[in-house]
């Protein structure tokens, strides 16, 4: 990782942004703006199509949040700030949330001896459908009464007020734009960020369902595809992610394949979602059954990382710059 | 071009399809619940062999206690100006230390077991977390302040003299009536009675909780239809309550599921608060009676 750094420390340095890739993530939520600014403006716009891309497009906006809350994508942190709020608007949840729950909490699969507020076992219905449908509603609530606990000890103060900022944003403009045009908003701006903020929950369950959690390298599913990668901004390389924290996002591929590749049982790389997902949730009726992945990681040859109480404090610095 | 009348139909589908998803998890839930009190109820009887649902006395018991119900917990200062310290829960585990009971005049023993499940009141589980005096608050809070906060235990025990309900196997050993761990189960020693709890958390359910949400669901839905139809101000007023409705109604299942957990499984958190604001550092006067432990 050193090496990296100091490549990159050696490069140009890009303008604006962190790093030359953040472009990519620009360019989403600033084609997602596009996409609801045109439905909000331009009835013409009230189609499937506007619709349908703006729910997909408030998909990607949750992950460049996620990754925004890893690593700031700009250079100057009141941008970053701001670029909080942009993102929050887009997704009618509070972007400054990833922080405990994602970056501290889902990093280690553990609330401090409690479970992760996003395990997939916290849906248990029979029909395996109904789990992913129904996970961000439990996922969900999950997230923010263990934030609201989390905020309640002392020293978070930044914290709580990126949080009250974020919300003040994006409640505000959303009820601004609701009490000039109720239902263009309700239809074509809040059904939009709501698909997006309860995918990127429900992409918990996709990623970890079945898999196990307790080991270092076979804790994920990984989506490997390179057009999905692209668009994904490599979302798809999750155990990497997971474990290198610190890795930029556009790194992801080179390491996943170095690193998670000969430890990984090969059941959780998945060349597809969509493939993934019909195979699943929708030709079967139950779930299917856990099998032990773990065995791909004891025959392979054992790799020093630092252990989770280290990379959850390491989270926690990255995060608090971003 | 969508309409309103066609997005309309989207949103309240949506907002039925999620509502009903909460009423089939809570139903489920109770469904299971349900099923245990009539295991319980099936069982119910003098403490002959075999399996059986019984209240009985503790007569004896190792250390004092038949068993506990033990909760293992983190602590950590509370923002803002008052001295708080905010309780995280992190293992929840029954013990069932052992000792012997009287049900319809036969004594019973109870060996030790672990993996059995232990009940006791809210009311009782919630006063044996309280900040027990100044002294334990003093030793707690300077931990509490450091990163890795302070831990303590909550341990509620079930001593001798208490009415208990038990359900397991009771099987002669060597002419001494021993309870055992049923075949599908967990041996259950309650310090309240089960069958009552569990009835209470059902009938929640089905009269309140199912008849509350469809009812939530309901209001808005009839008055987004009043017509125009997502047209009007009063169809806008549903609009708008349905919204709120369906953020309101995602915590209420989780709220709901957190209710229905097993009283071996219950949360326990608690907040302490300065016991003594005003002379906050001055000397504690009552000794520590809780195990505290700085992880600091």
């Amino acid at each position: 990782m050193a090496e990296e750094a100091a490549e990159l420390a050696g490069a140009a340095r890009p303008w604006l942004v962190s790093h030359p890739a953040e472009w990519r993530q620009v360019g989403i939520v600033a084609t997602y703006w596009c996409l609801l600014g045109s439905m909000y403006f331009v009835p013409a716009c009230r189609n499937v199509v506007f619709l349908g891309a703006a729910c997909l497009f408030s998909f990607l906006n949750a992950v460049v949040i996620h990754n925004h809350m890893h690593q700031g994508v700009f250079q100057s942190k009141t941008l970053n700030h701001a670029w909080r709020r942009i993102l929050s608007f887009g997704a009618l949840y509070p972007a400054s949330v990833n922080l405990p729950s994602h970056n501290l909490v889902h990093h280690h699969f553990d609330d401090d001896g409690q479970p992760d507020w996003a395990a997939p076992e916290n849906v248990d219905f029979k029909w395996n459908l109904l789990n992913l449908i129904h996970f961000p509603n439990v996922a969900g609530p999950n997230t923010f009464a263990g934030v609201q606990r989390w905020a309640a000890i002392g020293g978070r103060e930044e914290f709580k007020r990126q949080y009250v900022y974020d919300n003040v944003f994006m409640f505000g403009l959303t009820g601004a734009l609701m009490v000039a045009d109720f239902w263009t908003t309700l239809f074509f701006i809040v059904i939009p960020q709501l698909y997006g903020a309860r995918c990127i929950l429900r992409i918990n369950i996709i990623q970890h369902d079945r898999c196990d959690t307790t080991t270092e390298w076979n804790h994920s599913r990984n989506f490997v595809g390179r057009a999905f990668n692209w668009i994904m901004c490599n979302n798809g390389y999750h155990t990497i992610h997971h474990n290198r924290a610190g890795v930029h996002w556009s790194e992801l591929h080179t390491w996943h394949q170095r690193e998670v590749v000969p430890r990984i049982d090969p059941s959780l790389d998945e060349p597809s979602m969509i493939k993934y997902l019909a195979r699943t949730y929708l030709l079967p009726r139950k779930r299917p059954p856990a099998i032990d992945v773990a065995r791909a990681e004891r025959r392979s040859a054992p790799l020093a990382i630092e252990s989770r109480d280290v990379r959850r404090a390491q989270a926690a610095e990255a995060g608090a710059r971003a | 071009m969508l309409s309103n009348e066609i997005m309309g139909w989207v949103a309240l589908w949506i907002l039925w399809g999620n509502t009903a998803l909460i009423l089939l998890a809570a139903l489920k839930r109770a469904r299971t619940l349900a099923r245990r009190r009539a295991e319980l109820l099936a069982h119910a009887g003098d403490p002959e062999p075999g399996e059986r649902f019984f209240q009985a006395r503790v007569v004896a018991a190792t250390g004092g206690a038949l068993g506990a119900f033990v909760v293992d917990q983190l602590g950590r200062f509370g923002a803002g100006a008052a001295r708080t310290v905010h309780w995280h829960d992190r293992h929840a585990r029954s013990e069932i230390t052992g000792g012997t009971v009287e049900a319809e005049g036969r004594r019973l023993t109870i060996e030790p077991t672990d993996g059995g499940e232990v009940w006791l009141g809210a009311d009782e589980v919630d006063a044996a977390s309280i900040c027990p005096s100044r002294g334990v608050f003093e030793e707690a809070y300077p931990s509490a302040k450091k990163t890795r906060g302070v831990e303590r235990e909550v341990r509620v025990p079930i001593p001798e003299g208490r009415t208990v309900w038990v359900h397991g196997v009771v099987e002669d050993r060597a002419g001494q009536a021993t309870v055992a761990p049923p075949p599908n189960g967990k041996l259950l020693v309650a310090a309240m009675n089960p069958v009552v709890w569990l009835g209470r958390r059902v009938r929640f359910v089905q009269l309140v909780f199912v008849p509350g949400i469809i009812l939530g669901a309901a209001i808005p839905t009839a008055l987004a239809l009043q017509a125009p139809v997502f047209d009007s101000p009063t169809s806008k007023l549903g609009g708008l309550l349905g919204l709120a409705y369906f953020l309101v109604v995602l915590p209420a299942g989780t709220a709901l599921r957190d209710f229905l957990r097993e009283p071996s499984q219950r949360f326990v958190r608690g907040v302490w608060a300065d016991p003594a604001p005003a002379t906050s550092t001055a000397a504690a006067s009552a000794p520590a009676e809780l195990p505290l432990k700085g992880r600091g």
